[in-house]
């Protein structure tokens, strides 16, 4: 994986980049690439800089000049619009204040090829609809998005960014707040677009179990620095994870697949 | 592809909301005159045969009803959407010109412009106006940068309270400048404070319109955009909308909006949280909807008011402030149980 990084130039790049809220850093140093086709899982405790690296490579927060690239261009560079039809950012799902339809959710996705005063056109609700089908919220489109489950509310906000075709998506702990069954269904879903579309997926995460099942690569950050990277079986090791974590782990690998089981080991 | 086109947000759909809105307004402008304490003649008023002076019915139907009519479905459209386009900037339907401060904002600045003796016009804009305007910019500055907080949020009970501080601390400026005022400002102060519609000028109501109408203009050109800020900041900067240019753009048109009328009509309230309500009820939450429906519905509810106003306990009349204030009240009561259930507050 690491003489493939050198070798071909990266879809998505962070130099050096350090961020802070207030004084004290959350990022620090972070200096990290993305390949195209990569389903890459960033872990790491709490507070330790996912969910804001992700919205540092989304331009949800600013980054500082020279930090954070896309395809070799800097990401302040970009128009917003032009940005929104590479990068997807789909945050954790929550209420609306208003009770907008499903269906309004996923066509705000075709925004940045939309034309201020324009209405949807047929092409959009088509490629809406598609969308909808692949996610399998087709059935309630014409729903409340405030009265649908939170594993329903987080395939609609991902159905949202696939109609806004990107070439990445980044979700931020999609799967942190549902049930099992819709974990499953959820990273199925992200899988087959990997799979199937090539589209790059930067997930935040902190399930270890779910991330080795799915990720093909995982970022370990702790206290907003990369810790170390690389395949799951390589990051997550007994040693690593019992400094990082600061607890102590056994390990099981599930025969099947090959995933990784993370349990508290003996306090 | 046809199940989903027929229900959802379509230029034929918009066409139809837009049209009935039009028509209730249209119907309300048409009635409303003929409506009064006095009863007229309303063929005699349009007949052009007597001398002016003679025709006391077309005395009361143009220089009394019309232009207060008219100046109030301007101060009603005006009000309305600025609450629809608060409330989608700050995610949050307890906003309102009234509730955030921005039209207390408004009146401390006319008042000043009244104590200092400022009551002239510059280049057809009356000094007033642009007092006003100031004021309410400023508030809308000084609140929003209270409450934002890192994450671009707005949270309700901080939003709430720096409105209820702002109303208090800018009616308290208010009176204070009523105190040091000389007699006649004293009253014209007074006067303006108790706000109303009734003036007998067409050249009041034709001097608002330009900035009204730009103002209105600009906030449905950022109409999706502010849908996407309304459905969330970050999603919406992930859509590629430029969230902090929508949101100065808005909040500046929103002020130049408020100030304009508040400066003519005074500080009129809660008809900017009533009205985005009631039109989101009926058409859904899509801006591009509730924008033009909240300004032609805006403009019938206030002049229905206003006619209420004039007609109650006639020859006596109730300030249109006063009858908006009683609908108004209860109403956010019941908003605020609302967002209280839902755990918001």
């Amino acid at each position: 994986m690491s003489t493939k990084t050198q070798t071909s130039s990266s879809l998505m790049e962070t130099r050096n980049l350090t961020f802070a809220y207030g004084v004290e850093p959350v990022i620090r140093e972070i200096s990290l690439n993305f390949q195209a086709g990569e389903f890459t899982g960033v872990i790491g405790p709490n507070g330790s800089g996912k969910s804001t690296l992700l919205k540092l490579i989304g331009g949800i927060l600013p980054s500082s000049p020279e930090t954070v690239f896309f395809k070799n261009r800097e990401l302040s560079h970009y128009r917003k619009k032009e940005l929104a039809v590479s990068i997807a950012w789909i945050p954790q799902e929550k209420q609306m204040a208003f009770s907008f339809k499903v269906i309004d959710i996923v066509l705000m996705g075709r925004h940045p090829y939309l034309s201020p005063l324009s209405f949807e056109g047929e092409n959009d609700y088509r490629i809406a609809e598609d969308a909808m089908k692949q996610t399998q919220v087709l059935e309630f489109a014409h729903r409340s998005f405030n009265e649908i489950s939170g594993g329903e509310k987080q395939r609609v906000m991902i159905a949202s960014a696939i109609s806004q075709k990107p070439e990445v998506m980044l979700l931020d702990e999609p799967t942190s707040a549902l049930d099992i069954k819709y974990q499953i269904e959820i990273l199925n879903i992200l899988r087959q677009l990997n799979e199937r579309e090539n589209k790059s997926l930067i997930l935040a995460m902190h399930d270890l179990h779910l991330a080795s099942k799915f990720c093909k690569r995982l970022v370990l950050l702790k206290e907003g620095r990369v810790f170390c990277e690389g395949p799951p079986s390589e990051v997550l090791k007994k040693e690593i994870l019992e400094e990082v974590y600061e607890v102590k782990v056994k390990i099981f690998q599930d025969d099947e697949d090959g995933s990784l089981l993370v349990v508290p080991g003996q306090s | 592809m046809n199940e989903l086109q027929p229900s959802t947000m379509s230029s034929r759909k918009f066409a139809l909301g837009i049209g009935l809105f039009f028509l209730l307004f249209l119907a309300t402008l048409v009635l409303a005159p003929l409506i009064g304490p006095t009863s007229i003649d309303i063929g005699k008023a349009l007949s052009g045969g007597l001398d002016a002076a003679d025709n006391v019915d077309a005395d009361i139907l143009f220089l009394a009803r019309i232009p207060r009519i008219l100046l109030g479905a301007i101060t009603g459209a005006a009000l309305s959407v600025t609450g629809a386009v608060f409330q989608a900037l700050l995610r949050n339907d307890l906003a309102a010109p009234f509730t955030l401060g921005v039209s207390s904002g408004a009146s401390l600045g006319a008042v000043i412009a009244i104590s200092l003796n400022l009551n002239f016009v510059i280049l057809g804009i009356s000094t007033l106006s642009i007092a006003a305007f100031a004021g309410a910019l400023g508030t809308m500055f000084l609140v929003f940068g209270l409450v934002k907080t890192r994450h671009g949020d707005f949270p309700t009970s901080i939003l709430l309270l720096a409105g209820v501080t702002a109303n208090f601390f800018f009616a308290s400026m208010v009176m204070f400048i009523h105190y040091l005022s000389d007699f006649t400002q004293s009253f014209q102060i007074v006067r303006w404070l108790m706000g109303g519609l009734d003036i007998t000028d067409y050249q009041t109501v034709w001097s608002i319109c330009p900035f009204v109408i730009l103002g209105i203009g600009g906030l449905i050109y950022l109409s999706r955009d502010l849908n996407l800020i309304s459905a969330g900041v970050q999603s919406a900067m992930s859509r590629g909308v430029d969230v902090v240019r929508t949101q100065k753009i808005g909040f500046i048109l929103a002020s130049l909006i408020t100030g304009t009328v508040v400066a003519i009509s005074g500080p009129i309230g809660f008809v900017g949280l009533i009205v985005p309500h009631i039109v989101r009820l009926l058409v859904g939450p899509d801006l591009r909807l509730l924008i033009p429906g909240s300004m032609f519905f805006g403009a019938s509810f206030l002049i229905l008011c206003d006619t209420v106003g004039r007609t109650l306990i006639a020859p006596a009349e109730i300030p249109v402030g006063v009858i908006t204030a009683m609908l108004g009240g209860p109403f956010f009561v019941w908003l605020l149980k609302r967002q209280h259930k839902r755990g918001n507050i």
